[in-house]
């Protein structure tokens, strides 16, 4: 049940508003655990703006989508949802300077693999990157427990597929002035994926999220949802409620509808500024990183952790960069 | 200077919020302790989740444990207040730890039941069973397989209140046709369609161990102790009759029906043999539908709550008052090993105690 969901209770955001509001504190603090006597021209010149942030946020989600398109075996439509969803809600709170989006998004998509139930030996997983495979596999089980936290451990995601495919069997049987409902799924299916790529997870309902979709879909093929939302999904609810859920979808359809892609260029030049002003601690490619990691090696037995040694010894760069991935 | 995350999220809890007081339990998948809450002196107890020897990472069944958890609120299942991560430190040698914390029981029912001196009159099992019954009512009705019922994961309060407890291998099931595991619940209260290959059952396989559990409050101790899956189905049809397509149709076509070798022309005397111990007609009549071989036939939870042996009197009488003689814990792990099962022939083999560590499969299925 979506309403008594830990999504409902504690991610969902009143708007853009609040969203940048969080994420400019995400920021400010880690700015501020690191400027130390910087000038605020020097701060701007050396660290990532929220807006560049946000930025790269959006980029790392279209490669984390391709990702999962990609991906062998093929995936179910939800754990890409949860993916994104894990993601994005990871960025609500932390900085992409303090984790690099190329770990997080990885770790995403592994976890909501296991949450999903579609279960992929991490072995496999890594066989859908190129590069060092042992040492992204690696990565991923080190941030694991960091993101779990970091989402509270509020594993379950409510997507929007499922509702939609409620409202299109509810349309058919109850709604009589659209006969065939099946013709808008295609455009449907297309705002849906749209919104994937926006913060409507983090602002609206599975619910209100798929209507839209079906909204927009109608509209394209000159139908209307309308007198289906008043007079017959919002009946016995009153006139305010139903108008207030019209104002809803177009809120969604708006957002969506705005989500530009971010020009390549800029892009990079982001994740240049991004490599010398991330957190150290947090790069499995650093040396402090290394060094704690030899630490905890020096104590343990178990043949995964000589593995461990074997990698962190090994120097190459963990390598997850966008040309690869166009 | 804290980060943002940490001043921005109520419940993630620093390292030192807890002190440990005591192990309380053992399981396959980790250890549980008994804690208090350092500033507000609650006492809760903590789940390890184990992670050492973890190939993929967090545990799938830790975290099917996790998200079950977080959606079930009832008063018969146990309360998850929050997942505490003990953060890598250089003083912890950079592991961390997760730990589930929970609302904390005083007894689980395999300790009590292993303890002569704890006495349940028939009004108070039927008080245990009614409580049991309802969680397994709720559970199911959210579509919620548990999968390990067994008298160590059922936990009692002081006050009386069951809890069901132990998600760890619970998972989400549908009504379409499905292929889960077959190496689920411990052996002893495994029901026959499981033991025969079934991998797409439902509910009804939490009944069987209903049953199983009901028994054992009279005979206290599990009442088919197998040592092997062939010996359970040996044990069962002893007790429930040979398992044949007349008494159970579709029986055949389980994968391992022609595979075993089923004990033939076993009259069923589930009422005779527990006779001995239960006087009760009506706890009889529920037992003898709960101990069901086939799963369709089983009665639900639903309908096991209307039976009349929780509404002829005695009714059922809350626990609280027998329980408060007692002021110290009882627990599985902190009692002696317990004794053979008193109606089983034959006896199992000598030093056989607990199915968990000498079932090789059960490690096993604890992962996947
Ligand atoms: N909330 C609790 N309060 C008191 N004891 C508990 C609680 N949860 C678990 N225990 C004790 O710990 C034992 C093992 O816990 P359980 O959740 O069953 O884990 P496992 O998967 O290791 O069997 C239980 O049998 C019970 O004795
Ligand atoms: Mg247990």
């Amino acid at each position: 049940m979506f309403s008594i969901s830990t999504q409902a209770k504690y991610w969902l955001f009143t708007g853009e508003t609040e969203l940048a509001t969080c994420r400019a504190e995400a920021n400010r603090s880690y700015i501020s655990s690191r400027r130390a006597h910087l000038t605020d021209n020097e701060v701007a010149s050396c660290f990532l703006t929220p807006m560049e942030e946000k930025l790269l946020s959006r980029q790392y989600e279209v490669v984390l989508r391709k990702f999962c398109s990609e991906f062998q075996p093929p995936m179910p439509k939800c754990v890409i949802g949860t993916s994104l969803a894990y993601f994005k809600r990871f960025y609500v709170h932390n900085s992409n300077m303090d984790y690099h989006p190329k770990d997080i998004m990885l770790t995403c998509v592994y976890l909501a693999c296991k949450v999903e139930e579609f279960y992929v030996p991490i072995g496999q997983f890594v066989k859908n990157l190129r590069g060092d495979r042992e040492k992204f596999a690696d990565a991923i089980l080190s941030f694991e427990l960091t993101l779990m936290s970091k989402l509270n451990y509020h594993l379950t995601v409510h997507n929007p597929f499922r509702p939609m495919e409620g409202f299109i069997i509810d349309i058919k049987t109850r709604y009589k002035d659209i006969q065939n409902i099946e013709i808008v799924r295609r455009t449907a299916e297309e705002f849906m994926e749209r919104s994937l790529q926006s913060d409507a997870c983090l602002i609206f309902s599975p619910a209100q999220i798929a209507l839209a979709a079906l909204s927009f879909g109608a509209t394209k093929e000159g139908l209307s949802l309308d007198r289906y939302i008043k007079e017959i999904l919002f009946k016995t609810a009153t006139e305010k409620e139903a108008e207030d859920t019209l104002y809803q979808l177009r809120r969604v359809k708006f957002i969506v509808k705005n989500t530009e892609s971010v020009p390549r260029e800029q892009a990079q030049a982001i994740q240049k500024k991004l490599d010398q002003c991330r957190n150290q601690e947090n790069n499995p490619d650093s040396d402090v990183y290394k060094q704690r990691m030899l630490e905890k090696l020096d104590e343990e037995e178990d043949v995964r952790h000589r593995k461990r040694a074997k990698l962190v010894a090994d120097d190459e760069p963990m390598f997850f960069s966008l040309e690869q991935d166009r | 200077m804290p980060k943002s995350e940490e001043s921005s999220y109520p419940f993630c809890p620093d390292e030192g919020k807890y002190e440990k007081l005591a192990k309380i339990g053992q399981g396959t998948f980790g250890e549980v302790f008994k804690a208090r809450d350092k500033k507000t002196k609650t006492v809760v107890a903590m789940k390890k989740v184990l992670m050492e020897n973890e190939k993929e990472g967090f545990p799938i069944t830790a975290l099917r444990e996790i998200k079950i958890l977080q959606v079930l609120k009832n008063d018969n299942i146990v309360n998850l207040l929050e997942i505490c991560r003990i953060k890598a430190t250089p003083y912890n040698r950079y592991k961390s730890t997760v730990y589930l914390v929970f609302e904390f029981c005083e007894h689980d029912l395999a300790g009590l039941l292993s303890n002569p001196q704890v006495k349940f009159s028939l009004a108070e099992i039927k008080k245990v069973m009614q409580q049991l019954l309802n969680g397994l009512y709720y559970i199911h009705s959210n579509k919620i397989l548990h999968r390990d019922m067994k008298a160590a994961n059922i936990l009692i309060t002081k006050a009386g209140k069951l809890k069901l407890a132990d998600f760890g291998l619970a998972r989400a099931f549908s009504d379409k046709l499905n292929r889960y595991t077959n190496r689920v619940v411990t052996l002893w209260y495994r029901p026959p369609e499981l033991l025969l290959g079934e991998r797409n059952y439902g509910p009804a396989i939490d009944l069987w161990g209903a049953g199983c559990i009901m028994a054992e409050m009279w005979t206290r101790s599990p009442i088919m102790q197998g040592n092997t899956e062939q010996h359970q189905l040996t044990l069962i049809s002893q007790l429930c009759g040979s398992i044949v397509p007349e008494t159970w149709p579709g029986v055949e076509k389980l994968e391992l029906f022609s595979k075993i070798e089923l004990p033939k022309g076993q009259k069923r005397k589930v009422k005779e043999r527990l006779h001995g111990y239960v006087k009760d007609q009506y706890a009889l009549d529920l037992l003898d539908k709960l101990l069901s071989l086939d799963p369709s036939k089983r009665v639900n939870s639903d309908d096991a709550l209307n039976h009349d042996f929780f509404w002829v009197d005695p009714l059922p009488q809350d626990l609280n008052h027998m329980l408060s003689r007692y002021n110290k814990s009882m627990f599985e792990y902190l009692a002696p090993p317990r004794r053979r099962a008193p109606i089983n022939q034959p006896p199992q083999a000598p030093g056989v105690v607990r199915p968990a560590g000498h079932n090789p499969d059960q490690h096993f299925e604890r992962i996947f």
